[in-house]
């Protein structure tokens, strides 16, 4: 479960009217465990920041943030980081895969940054996810190799690696084809079911809503925050 | 941490062109300071080894460096001679070993050298196809020499006239090689030997005709009287000597004033050597040199430009070091969203910056390799560098 | 720990190899001992004939050789295996006095050479007749020097077989007592030959004699004989002018005798008995004989020059 409670956000920088033009405020947001959540708004609504504040690459202002009974609000870089390996699973828009490594290597990239567990249990664990997603034959191509919908489905997996408890995909699909999208969502919800992960996906994309369990807007959730100066 | 050192070593693997070329920028900023000093040191111990070989020179009052060059690498044209009255004479008194040299002419661009039978084994010559000279006119020649102008035994060689209108007696003499030398690494790679007075024949002083007292001598006979046969200029000479007309060759004049350009000699000992040092030390006309004494005051200028050379390498290899560093510096900038992925993936920055160390490690521990090797092949082939560039 | 005992191993192994270097294989002689022959190459049969009877009986003495020569070792330019030959010896041991005219034609190493003439230098007889010639500005010079049949001087030859004795007991001075021995033999056989052949010349006393060819000076000078020389080769019919210039000669010099190097031929020998000179030969040995060696030579030299003038007597020709 992710439990937000009086959360206060916003961009710090040695520019104070960037500083000045976006904070957020979130006072109430629980995520069930192992809930699908779409979450929809326009731009600038905090959709990626809010998925930030739970990954912890952002630091709240106030407030916390509980995910599976963890005050991430309260860990410190090094534990973050350690946080993110473990339990957080995160897939984005550009894909983001190393071009120098090859498809099973990407996948399992978390492995090679937290050297948890061993290397041959590792790699029949990536090969296994390749396998759910049909790319057992690519495992030791390159990226430049797969298409787009291919090196999304790769960076689903690579996410997948650890069975994360929390899955977080913003925007997954904007790079993709229509029928890519679907089968990229099918993906994410299928292994946020199979896993037990709590899924939260930022899109835009309105044809792909039903396939979750809820619909967050953002404009309900967050509200905008007044630079410190300005209040 | 091992995660980190696998991810620079794959960036650098997959990006070959670009690893390969910091790896040899770096790599041959680290070489060539150590090539040139090794090339030097090397090269001076060559010239140094032949001067050692070679105790003592004996030559005309003038240029010792030349004296000494010549002596030793055939290099001098229109050298300084001297006449063989002064080997003779010297040879007589027993203090050492004597072996003449004439080193004036060429055959082809390589320089022929006229000496003694004591001259191979004093430089440890032996014969690798062929034999050793036996009759006038006959040759051998230097292993590098054979091989450039495709000659082996039984080949001939042309020696060259000194110059075009030179019709006063350098002639050419068409020479018989009787064999080939073993490779040595040294100057004598890059010569032809002839018997001293196969050499004189070549400057003229001794030549073969027909007998001027046999009838047959007929047109070139200018008159007899009184029991002397004198010849016109129609008298033609044998270009070449053979078993034929060997018999016929002879020498005019004596051969105390015939010349040489060096004679080397070799003391048995520190006692004669300081006897025959003063025995020439205020002749007008002949010195005797050490030729490594003489070699190594060139040797000292040649240090000295070595340094200013490996200080202008130091110059450029620390304008390679920051265009290097700069290049990574961007290549690091254009890499920013690939760290940021790790850093969002949970990669500590200790762990982007292992990774970058990493990267750096591996290229220099490569480019350190690569210069090493380099350096190492350097070592083992820098004499064959050197005679295929120098001739020493 | 293994590092200490390897390195141990190292060392002992290092300094096995630095020891076992100098050693000679088992059986194997040191270098510079006399078990290895030197080679000795002789320039003529006299030469080849006296070192051998010098190095009779010895073992350390060096093997002696003397190049296979077709004709008059005077003559002789060695071939290309010939002069690997003597440039291969210890020595090569020369006639001198101009002998060897090949030896400004090779290219040799001047110390292994060995000069027979050297110690009867004051002795020997130069050249009259030689032919000089001129050409260009270095002004005249002559291609002959001394007489060489220095051997046919039984005096001579013991010079220089006393040459050659140094010369083989500095190559094999082990054997340096027995040399000596056997020159000492030597010199008492030359000396019977000397005597022997002076026995048979004093009978030729004031009587003129020919020589086919200029190559009997010393014998003529050792013997006191009164010989005058002609160029007829016995192979050759001589040319008329030939005859004719005998003519001449014997008309200053009544020869009833012409003493040849080789048989002349039949009809040379008729037309010279016609005009009342008697031939007969005298070889010089120069080259390896036929048969026999330069003593049974010599003294077949004499024993036909002793018949033929015992004949003459018995007759009264003479």
């Amino acid at each position: 479960m992710i439990n937000i409670s009086e959360l206060a956000f916003s961009y710090q920088g040695r520019d104070a009217e960037l500083a000045s033009s976006f904070g957020m405020r979130v006072r109430s947001l629980t995520v069930p465990v192992g809930a699908t959540t779409a979450l929809v708004g326009p731009s600038g609504s905090g959709k990626t920041t809010l998925l930030g504040l739970i990954a912890g690459t952002l630091r709240a202002a106030s407030g916390s943030i509980i995910v599976n009974d963890e005050a991430i609000t309260e860990f410190s870089d090094k534990d973050l980081g350690q946080y993110r390996l473990r339990s957080v699973g995160q897939v984005f828009q550009s894909f983001e895969l190393l071009d120098y490594l090859t498809v099973i290597e990407n996948v399992m990239l978390p492995w090679y940054i937290s050297g948890d567990g061993m290397q041959e249990d590792i790699r029949e664990r990536a090969a296994e996810l390749l396998r759910n997603v049909d790319l057992t034959t690519k495992q030791t191509a390159m990226p430049g190799e797969l298409s787009q919908g291919e090196q999304q489905r790769v960076a689903v997996c690579r996410a997948m690696l650890n069975n994360p408890p929390v899955l977080l995909a913003d925007e997954p699909t904007g790079n993709l084809d229509q029928e890519n999208k679907q089968n990229v969502v099918d993906l994410l919800v299928e292994q946020a079911q199979q896993n037990d992960s709590t899924l939260l996906m930022v899109t835009h994309d309105e044809s792909l809503l039903s396939k979750f369990d809820a619909v967050l807007d953002m404009r309900g959730v967050a509200q905008p925050l007044k630079a410190p100066s300005q209040e | 941490m091992s995660g980190a050192l696998f991810l620079g070593w794959r960036y650098l693997a997959h990006h070959r062109f670009k690893s390969g070329i910091l790896i040899a920028s770096i790599a041959l900023m680290l070489f060539l300071p150590a090539a040139t000093r090794l090339l030097v040191e090397d090269s001076a111990t060559a010239l140094t080894a032949r001067a050692s070989q070679t105790p003592l020179v004996l030559g005309a009052r003038g240029s010792e460096l030349e004296l000494v060059l010549n002596t030793l690498y055939f290099h001098v044209e229109s050298p300084a001679e001297i006449e063989n009255r002064a080997f003779t004479e010297v040879q007589a008194t027993g203090f050492a070993e004597f072996i003449p040299i004439h080193s004036r002419f060429r055959a082809q661009g390589v320089p022929i050298v006229g000496t003694s039978p004591d001259y191979f084994g004093f430089r440890g010559l032996t014969i690798a196809s062929g034999r050793q000279i036996g009759l006038l006119g006959e040759c051998v020649i230097g292993a590098k020499a054979a091989a450039r102008l495709g000659l082996g035994p039984g080949d001939s060689i042309i020696s060259s006239p000194e110059t075009v209108f030179d019709i006063a007696g350098v002639y050419p003499l068409k020479m018989t090689i009787a064999g080939v030398l073993d490779v040595t690494g040294t100057a004598d790679d890059n010569a032809i030997f002839v018997d001293i007075r196969t050499s004189w024949i070549i400057q003229g002083l001794g030549h073969g005709h027909t007998d001027l007292a046999a009838p047959e001598a007929g047109a070139a006979v200018l008159s007899r009287r009184n029991g002397v046969v004198t010849a016109n200029a129609s008298l033609a000479q044998y270009a070449e000597v053979t078993r034929d007309n060997i018999g016929d060759f002879h020498f005019h004049g004596s051969t105390d004033s015939f010349p040489l350009t060096s004679v080397i000699v070799v003391p048995p000992d520190q006692k004669n050597a300081a006897l025959l040092r003063g025995r020439y030390q205020d002749n007008d006309l002949l010195q005797l040199v050490v030729p490594e004494r003489v070699l190594d005051d060139l040797l000292q200028t040649v240090f000295a430009v070595q340094n200013y050379v490996v200080l202008g390498l130091a110059i450029l290899g620390f304008a390679t070091t920051a265009v290097i560093t700069l290049v990574f510096l961007l290549s690091q900038q254009l890499r920013k969203g690939e760290f940021h992925t790790l850093l969002r993936i949970g990669a500590s920055r200790g762990y982007v910056s292992l990774l970058i160390a990493s990267e750096i490690g591996f290229v220099l521990l490569l480019s350190v390799l690569l210069a090493s090797g380099l350096t190492l092949v350097t070592r083992i082939y820098a004499m064959q560098i050197l005679q295929t560039f120098l001739t020493l | 720990m293994i590092l200490p005992r390897t390195l141990i191993l190292s060392v002992i192994v290092l300094l096995a190899a630095c020891g076992a270097e100098d050693q000679p294989a088992s059986g194997e002689a040191p270098p510079g001992t006399e078990s290895q022959k030197a080679l000795v190459v002789t320039s003529n049969y006299p030469l080849f004939f006296f070192a051998s009877q010098l190095s009779e009986g010895i073992d350390a003495a060096p093997e002696i050789i003397f190049p296979d020569i077709d004709g008059d070792p005077a003559f002789w330019i060695p071939s290309a295996e010939q002069i690997q030959l003597l440039q291969s010896a210890d020595a090569v041991i020369l006639n001198g006095a101009g002998a060897e005219s090949w030896l400004n034609l090779i290219s040799i190493d001047q110390r292994r050479l060995v000069d027979t003439s050297v110690s009867i230098k004051d002795r020997l007889i130069p050249l009259e007749d030689s032919v000089q010639h001129q050409h260009g500005p270095e002004g005249e010079h002559s291609h002959q020097g001394t007489a060489f049949t220095t051997w046919l001087d039984p005096q001579l030859a013991v010079a220089q077989a006393r040459s050659v004795t140094d010369a083989l007991i500095e190559l094999a001075p082990s054997g340096e007592t027995d040399f000596r021995n056997n020159l000492v033999k030597l010199e008492q056989t030359l000396a019977q030959l000397d005597t022997q052949l002076a026995a048979v010349f004093v009978k030729l006393e004031g009587q003129p004699v020919l020589f086919s060819h200029p190559v009997y000076q010393y014998l003529q000078r050792r013997y006191e004989i009164d010989g005058e020389s002609v160029h007829w080769e016995p192979e050759q019919e001589p040319t008329t002018s030939a005859w004719i210039s005998l003519q001449k000669i014997t008309a200053a010099h009544p020869a009833r005798m012409m003493i040849w190097e080789d048989k002349p031929l039949p009809s040379t020998a008729e037309r010279l008995n016609n005009g009342g000179i008697v031939s007969t030969q005298f070889h010089t040995a120069a080259n390896t004989p036929a048969q026999g060696d330069y003593l049974s030579v010599m003294r077949g030299n004499a024993e036909r020059l002793e018949a033929l003038l015992s004949l003459a007597e018995t007759t009264g020709e003479r």
